[in-house]
């Protein structure tokens, strides 16, 4: 049996811990903190060091039947002649490959001259989620932010002085990347109430050669996924009265639910407003959410964000020749950003099938809509007229929750604290592995399946979980497939 | 020049060697186990949730690859050879080939340790400039050559990684409902039933337009290629510099057929598009190739990376869904996906085409097709329909008409001689001679294809 042997060490007490508890170092507190709270319902949780090609627990197949590859790329429907245009142009600059200046493709360059990749769809491929790298190696379709405590002037993550609030690294020849970033990965096993087990893993990022000076001792770091694109529009759609009806910040129905808005420096109202996007709703629109990715991840500056990211310290990196200033134009911006506004949801997929309806039911049961709320409708103003009056199926309230310390990274984003992340949609969650191959759930992509991301619940969603372990194996099986139907 | 530790390769190769013959000595995993033990130890990494101080001893190897393959396939290839070699990071940096040259000779260049693309003109210069190494390639396992089609250099300073070929793509739904023949080569999309059903890219706005119109220049020979290509132009739709592919226009039920490389069509045929790919008796095949720079600074990642681009397994990635691209290595070929037909066995690989004949007339040919078939379009359409009522009528004007409308306007000999000024265009490198030159040559186009026009309008004003 490949686990047999690599057993190190136990975490609970009275389980043959090797460490003293007032001895732990701070990666200890991380996992003990993850820990504590699982072995609820007889669920028992041992830390392993297990090989990092552990294969992960398989959830139930969907239907088999031809998946559309394209499912995270359709428009919404009834686009005219000119936002068709619109909408391709967007479509072609979000899978564009952007170039080092000077380039003959000037429309094109400015990459850099720190970024983290090339394109939009290097974390977001065919639209879809980002995925963890394997063991040792560096993230491809993610990134780690950073920051050190306290806030800056808006109230968002206080950066750090050299490296900003996002480790780049890459960069163009002649300028020194910000590190060198690899993850490893730790293996929890979980055992369910019928016995079933489980490998559930916990990322953690190195960063070495550090490019422009040392990291503080107190630096917050936060590993964060390429998220899923499609359906961001009918998102921004729905009124906000409506998921300000959703919030009960102290929790006054008792559910042990409370969700509440992050409230955000919004770049072009020149206010705090609510924010809407992100892991952490930290970006107010989907235009802000978008140039700053540009600058970000790609150093691409734009009218939001007209100013290179480089180290104070570094001349060679602001030295650098530029696509132009900005180097993403307006017209650009407009482009990207229509197009992922107009970019339909995937449907539910089989939802009459008999295995699917009762998954729907066990959803509710377990109490998952709290959250994952299944329905909301969008606006009459919604700018995008084929946006208007929808009834759409996000599974998301799209508010802050505590997810306890399991999830949490301890990075607090303006009012997010350390373990507050939005409810992530779970619509085209089945479609993702068909399509994108292995993704990556939660926000560092530790969840390899569904039943990994569930079992990682804690805080608010400590209940729902703890019902999930602890549910026969047919009911889990059957939540599975609902989850994969949508 | 930094030295990379020395390492057993780590990627299991089942078809046994990637074909490079020489490899790097199997060596200690000493440089991979310093992170690990760095990590267990609690050495100086900053790892997060943690507090300390970064590493400042082994340096990681950073081999720099420049491409203008999209991301889809690069983010696949690079992610699996650096969970095989987690000791190199790759940094890539993007270019189009038409922008590719200035950066890789020069003082940039000197950064750059590997070219991987489908850009056979700028090998072909790489190649003519000596700034490529050589890769001793086992052409046993990896062909540099299929029947009289040389598709790498001789002298192995570059590898063929894939190959692409351009067919037709139909969408048989559209062809259902507009009572279209299903065409069984290009001549049938030249017919009265395929008036503004065909989806053609232009050369001088998508890249990969100049192979359709070369292989058809060269398979049938100038005057009868530019006959064809001229006959399909006048029931086109162009696809110009822009946003939409040719695979859109038939899903979405705007045309019924499009010519296009092979793997944009069969990605998205994999991709759930109602459509059907088919080649044509002139689908020939264009080589992608990757080589090491001379002036490359990490030599030994670098070849490391060309293995792993050209072992089995990473062949056989080729053939994702996303990808649907053509492999050069037979042995990846066992797994290919059912309909992918493989041209290294087809007899349609027999189709000669000489990558350098095709270079020398690329820009000329693109430069032709703008000025007299794009420039012209709704002239030379409506009087193509004309023709084509006059031959149903058997019209004895219809003969010369065609013999007008069909033949090239330039001469080959013409074209060649103009082709390096062209070239300086399309690289926007021309000297003010240059600019001189590239409008008396245009001037003396146009008027040949205003001749012919005019002798067009004569006839149609005598019918």
């Amino acid at each position: 049996m490949r686990y047999r042997h690599v057993v190190r060490h136990r975490l609970f007490p009275g389980s043959g811990c090797t460490h003293r508890p007032g001895h732990m170092n701070g990666r200890m507190k991380v996992l003990m903190a993850a820990t504590i709270g699982l072995p609820v319902l007889g669920v028992a949780m041992a830390l392993l060091s297990l090989p990092s090609s552990a294969p992960p627990s398989t959830d139930v197949a969907h239907p088999d039947t031809p998946v559309d590859r394209a499912a995270f790329e359709h428009p919404v429907e009834g686009l005219t002649d000119a936002q068709r245009t619109e909408f391709l142009e967007g479509r072609s600059l979000v899978g564009q490959s952007w170039v080092i200046a000077p380039s003959l493709d000037d429309d094109v360059d400015g990459l850099g001259p720190l970024y983290n990749r090339l394109a939009c769809e290097s974390c977001h491929d065919r639209n879809g989620r980002g995925s963890a790298p394997a063991d040792g190696a560096a993230p491809r379709s993610m990134l780690v932010r950073v920051s050190i405590p306290g806030h800056d002037a808006h109230g968002g993550p206080r950066p750090h002085p050299i490296y900003g609030t996002q480790i780049e690294d890459q960069a163009v020849p002649g300028v020194t990347p910000e590190a060198r970033v690899r993850l490893h990965w730790e293996n929890l096993l979980v055992t369910l109430k019928d016995g079933e087990t489980l490998v559930l893993r916990r990322p953690q990022a190195v960063l070495s050669n550090p490019g422009h000076g040392p990291f503080n001792a107190d630096l917050l770091t936060s590993i964060r996924v390429g998220q899923p694109l499609y359906g961001l529009g009918l998102l921004t759609a729905v009124p906000e009265a409506t998921l300000k009806a959703l919030q009960d910040p102290d929790d006054r129905n008792g559910d042990g639910i409370s969700g509440r808005f992050n409230q955000v420096w919004g770049m072009a109202a020149r206010q705090t407003v609510r924010g809407l996007f992100g892991w952490k709703a930290n970006e107010p629109t989907l235009r802000q959410q978008i140039a700053g990715a540009l600058s970000g991840d790609m150093g691409l500056t734009s009218f939001l964000n007209p100013v290179e990211v480089c180290p104070p310290n570094d001349p060679a990196c602001r030295n650098q020749p530029t696509g132009g200033q900005p180097e993403i134009s307006a017209a650009q911006l407009d482009a990207m950003t229509f197009y992922l506004s107009a970019l339909e949801a995937p449907e539910p997929r089989h939802p009459d099938a008999p295995q699917i309806r009762a998954g729907s039911e066990i959803f509710r049961n377990l109490g998952c809509p709290a959250c994952h709320v299944p329905t909301l409708k969008t606006g009459s103003e919604a700018p995008l007229p084929q946006l208007r009056d929808r009834t759409i199926h996000p599974y998301s309230d799209l508010l802050l929750h505590d997810m306890g310390p399991g999830l949490a990274d301890g990075r607090p984003d303006y009012d997010a604290s350390g373990s507050e992340w939005r409810t992530p949609p779970l619509w085209g969650l089945g479609l993702q592995e068909e399509i994108g191959g292995s993704p990556g759930y939660l926000h560092d992509g530790r969840a390899r399946t569904a039943s990994e991301a569930i079992l990682w619940h804690g805080g608010e969603g400590q209940n729902a979980r703890d019902a999930f372990a602890a549910a026969p194996r047919s009911q889990r099986e059957a939540l599975l497939a609902f989850l994969n139907s949508l | 020049m930094s030295q990379l530790p020395a390492r057993k390769p780590l990627l299991p190769n089942p078809a046994g060697s990637s074909g490079l013959r020489s490899r790097p000595a199997p060596l200690s995993r000493r440089g991979l186990l310093q992170t690990s033990a760095a990590l267990a130890l609690g050495a100086p990494l900053l790892t997060i949730g943690t507090k300390g101080q970064a590493a400042t001893g082994t340096t990681p190897s950073t081999l720099t690859v420049m491409t203008s393959y999209p991301n889809t396939l690069t983010s696949r290839m690079v992610d699996a050879f650096q969970k095989a070699h987690p000791d190199i990071s790759v940094s890539l940096l993007w270019r189009m080939p038409h922008d590719a040259m200035p950066v890789v000779t020069g003082p940039e260049g000197r950064e750059i340790d590997v070219y991987w693309s489908p850009a056979p003109a700028v090998f072909r210069a790489l190649v003519r400039q000596d700034a490529l190494q050589p890769l001793s390639i086992d052409h046993s396992v990896l062909p540099n050559r299929i029947g009289d089609n040389w598709l790498a250099d001789p002298k192995d300073r570059t590898a063929v990684i894939e190959i692409a070929g351009y067919g037709m793509v139909i969408a048989p739904k559209v062809l259902a409902a507009r009572n279209l023949p299903r065409p069984a080569d290009l001549d049938d999309l030249t017919s009265t039933a395929w008036e503004g059903q065909v989806i053609l890219p232009v050369p001088s706005h998508v890249g990969y337009a100049h192979a359709w119109l070369g292989m058809i220049l060269q398979h049938r020979g100038w005057d009868k290629g530019w006959t064809l290509v001229s006959a399909l132009a006048a029931n086109a739709r162009f696809l110009l510099h822009g946003s939409t592919f040719a695979t859109d226009e038939l899903s979405e039920g705007r045309a019924g057929a499009a010519i296009t490389m092979d793997f944009f069509a069969n990605a998205a045929i994999a991709g759930g598009a109602p459509l059907e790919f088919l080649p044509t008796a002139s689908t020939g095949y264009m080589p992608a190739h990757i080589g090491i720079l001379r002036s490359a600074q990490h030599p030994e990642a670098a070849k490391l990376f060309v293995d792993f681009v050209l072992s089995d397994a990473a062949q056989k990635m080729l053939f994702h869904p996303d990808l649907r691209k053509l492999p050069i290595r037979p042995s990846a070929w066992t797994q290919a996906p059912a309909g992918l037909r493989n041209p290294l066995t087809s007899s349609e690989i027999k189709v000669p085409f000489n990558i350098d004949r095709f270079l020398d007339r690329r820009a000329s040919s693109a430069a032709l097709f703008d000025l007299w078939l794009v420039e012209h379009h709704d002239a030379l359409g409506k009087a193509w329909a004309t023709l084509h009522a006059l031959e149903l009528a058997r019209d004895k004007t219809a003969p010369a008409l065609r013999t007008l409308l069909s033949t090239p306007p330039v001469s080959e000999q013409k074209a060649a001689a103009s082709q390096d000024l062209f070239t300086r265009e399309q690289e926007h490198r021309t000297t003010t001679e240059d600019e001189a030159a590239l409008a008396s040559t245009r001037a003396d186009w146009k008027a040949a294809i205003e001749t012919s026009l005019q002798g067009v309008s004569r006839l149609l004003e005598a019918v």
